[in-house]
């Protein structure tokens, strides 16, 4: 009897105590959780603008419990930065280009391989493939992946026309910092690139330390690289992608519904900026022709030329393990399915 | 010129009694829209011409001056429309006059930018602002007018070697109508492209006459230079001295320059004490200012909205 008592008791005590501690974790679940996301991005963009509607929306529809911060600009420093900010719980995350994230996933690298992809088409159809194994990918180094997109692919800007690689032979071409695979395709072109951060290139093109860039239509417009440049060639160098990945154990302190708010709603926002990403891209284009920049085209030979390069590249890439190699060969498996059913 | 025959002093004298009349009418109680009337109907009488012309140089700077003086909004939100019809009418019985083509990019420029939400207006309105400035380049510097179109570099050379003291009010006007068209068409890359022409013309304003206009020259170059962020390339310092100059050049009085600093360079550069200091500083001024009262009043009033986003923002 006492002994029943006292496990009454006891199982009372416990049931009172887990009724607490329901009410403390529903508590901690209803309360705010705030995101805070920086991205290089300036107020007053597109991008920007998206972002604000997608959180203010998240926010009515989780009636207060998600609210995101941003800190636009580049105001929080470089992708390295961010992340470092991100580990310490200073950030919660950041949009990022693709290359910026290869540090946690090397498959990140995939999406830029110089000289991959002969058209936005192909690129579009392998990113089916890519992007849930680098979201899973991602995933396993502690980030959560809430938005994905395309932004184009970056050309080729020079001061005299550049159609074959034997034409970069005396050009002063630049690099990403940092970006092995790019440093690797200029190399194998016959080019000693000078490896510079994005910020200090326009200052080396007024120098003239640089001569010849890659960069998107827009981009090159955004940052005023077209005013020191004569020529564009009129074919992609490399795809772009933009990643905004959240810090895993921050995002899963939502409850799953609100999750799915964010994720819904990061990915419509995410659609609608590649839509105007690729708006942008041909826009660009055409006011980079109104400003006196001369669009140079390739023959076929040229593009196979191009294509042949990227080709090495890969081969070049497997052999030094850079990628899941499992991972490379999906890839190239959709892109021969596409140029294949394009024949 | 004066009039020499008989024919043309008549003209004169009739002209000179009208224009009494006018701005007789216009210091008491005539309204905008009467006013626009009574100055076509001026402007179609014939033999006028020439004597409209010297008559509306002064008359258009006192339209401008009117308009910024006023402190009261929604006066010139409903007024400026007929002003507009105004100018038009002058500017089409004198269409080389640089001073009303300038008059005009100013009006339709300013009315544009800070009046007309709707954007297929505003780009209309702001597409006339940059007519009537490019316009006024042309009058007065052929090369610089040929210069426009072409690729950045040439630019910047004939604008170099081109231009000197006589050509700063039309580059300036010209610089300051492209910026509102920009601002209003920034949707579109071909207006983007063009900011580095815009921020060549006004620099080059600054070294020609370096306390031009009080500093706005400044206030545009603080604003062209404050959109790229460092990691794109920007030079936030310059963007910050520029600021400064507007501010000191203006000796503070012209609120707008505060307003700007804050919303482009301290959010750009996340300097939230900077941004309130600046926002709290124009909310506690006088608007009142001999040519700046309307520029004032806007500024203050934008100045709350920015202050009341500052915690959100920060």
């Amino acid at each position: 009897m006492t002994l029943f008592h006292s496990t009454n008791s006891t199982l009372r005590r416990l049931s009172c105590f887990c009724v607490l501690l329901a009410a403390l974790l529903a508590g901690s679940g209803a309360a705010a959780v705030t995101l805070k996301i920086a991205t290089v991005a300036p107020e007053g963009t597109a991008w920007m603008q998206e972002l604000r509607d997608a959180a203010q929306r998240i926010k009515e529809q989780t009636e207060g419990r998600v609210l995101f911060k941003y800190y636009p600009g580049g105001v929080m420093g470089s992708s390295d930065t961010v992340l470092r900010k991100m580990r310490v719980g200073q950030l919660h995350g950041g949009a990022f280009t693709a290359s910026e994230l290869a540090g946690r996933d090397p498959d990140l690298l995939l999406y830029g391989i110089p000289f991959l992809f002969d058209s936005a088409e192909e690129a579009v159809s392998v990113r089916k493939t890519l992007d849930p194994l680098v979201t899973a990918g991602l995933a396993d180094a502690g980030l959560t992946v809430v938005g994905i997109s395309g932004g184009g692919f970056v050309n080729l800007f020079s001061n005299s026309p550049v159609r074959e690689a034997s034409d970069l032979a005396s050009a002063k071409v630049w690099t990403p910092e940092g970006d092995a695979v790019s440093d690797l395709a200029f190399r194998m072109a016959g080019v000693s690139p000078v490896p510079l951060s994005l910020s200090d290139v326009y200052t080396a093109l007024q120098t003239g330390a640089l001569d010849t860039v890659v960069n998107t239509t827009a981009g090159a417009i955004a940052f005023q690289w077209h005013t020191k440049m004569k020529y564009m060639t009129d074919f992609p160098v490399a795809y772009v992608l933009g990643v905004m990945a959240l810090d895993q154990r921050r995002f899963q302190r939502l409850t799953e519904a609100d999750q799915q708010v964010v994720r819904d709603e990061m990915a419509m926002a995410f659609s609608r900026i590649e839509a105007t990403n690729l708006q942008d891209v041909v826009g660009a284009r055409d006011a980079l022709v109104n400003q006196g920049i001369e669009l140079i085209s390739l023959n076929a030979a040229q593009r196979e030329q191009w294509l042949g390069l990227g080709e090495r590249l890969i081969e070049r890439l497997k052999q030094e393990a850079k990628f899941d190699l499992e991972h490379l060969d999906a890839m190239m498996q959709t892109l021969a399915e596409v140029r294949a059913a394009a024949r | 010129m004066m009039p020499s025959t008989i024919k043309q002093r008549i003209s004169y004298i009739n002209c000179s009694l009208q224009i009494i009349e006018i701005k007789h009418y216009r210091g008491h109680f005539v309204t905008p829209k009467r006013l626009a009337f009574l100055l076509l109907s001026l402007v179609t009488l014939s033999g006028c011409s020439q004597i409209i012309s010297r008559a509306t140089d002064s008359f258009a700077g006192s339209l401008s001056a009117g308009i910024l003086n006023q402190n009261d909004l929604e006066t010139v939100r409903d007024g400026a429309p007929a002003y507009l019809l105004l100018v038009d009418g002058f500017i089409s019985d004198n269409p080389d006059n640089e001073a009303l083509l300038l008059a005009g990019a100013d009006l339709y420029g300013s009315y544009a930018g800070a009046f007309v939400d709707e954007p297929v207006r505003a780009q209309r309105l702001s597409d006339r602002a940059r007519q009537y400035a490019h316009r006024a380049l042309c009058v007065r510097n052929e090369q610089l007018c040929d210069a426009m179109d072409e690729p950045f570099e040439t630019f910047e050379a004939v604008l170099a070697a081109e231009s000197d003291e006589a050509d700063v009010e039309a580059l300036y006007g010209f610089g300051a109508a492209w910026a509102t068209w920009i601002q209003i068409n920034s949707a579109d890359w071909n207006a983007i492209a063009e900011i580095p022409k815009v921020e060549a013309v006004m620099r080059r304003v600054t070294e020609i006459s370096p306390s031009f206009r009080q500093g706005w020259p400044y206030l545009y170059l603080g604003v062209v230079t404050s959109q790229l962020p460092p990691a794109y390339g920007g030079k936030p310092d310059n963007a910050r001295a520029n600021f400064q100059q507007a501010l000191e050049l203006s000796d503070r009085r012209n609120l707008m320059v505060h307003v700007l600093f804050a919303s482009e360079y301290a959010r750009l550069v996340f300097d939230q004490p900077l941004h309130d200091e600046l926002l709290s500083e124009v909310l506690e001024a006088d608007v009142n200012e001999p040519g700046l009262t309307l520029i004032n009043t806007l500024a203050q009033q934008r100045a709350k909205l920015l202050l009341e986003q500052s915690a959100d923002y920060f």
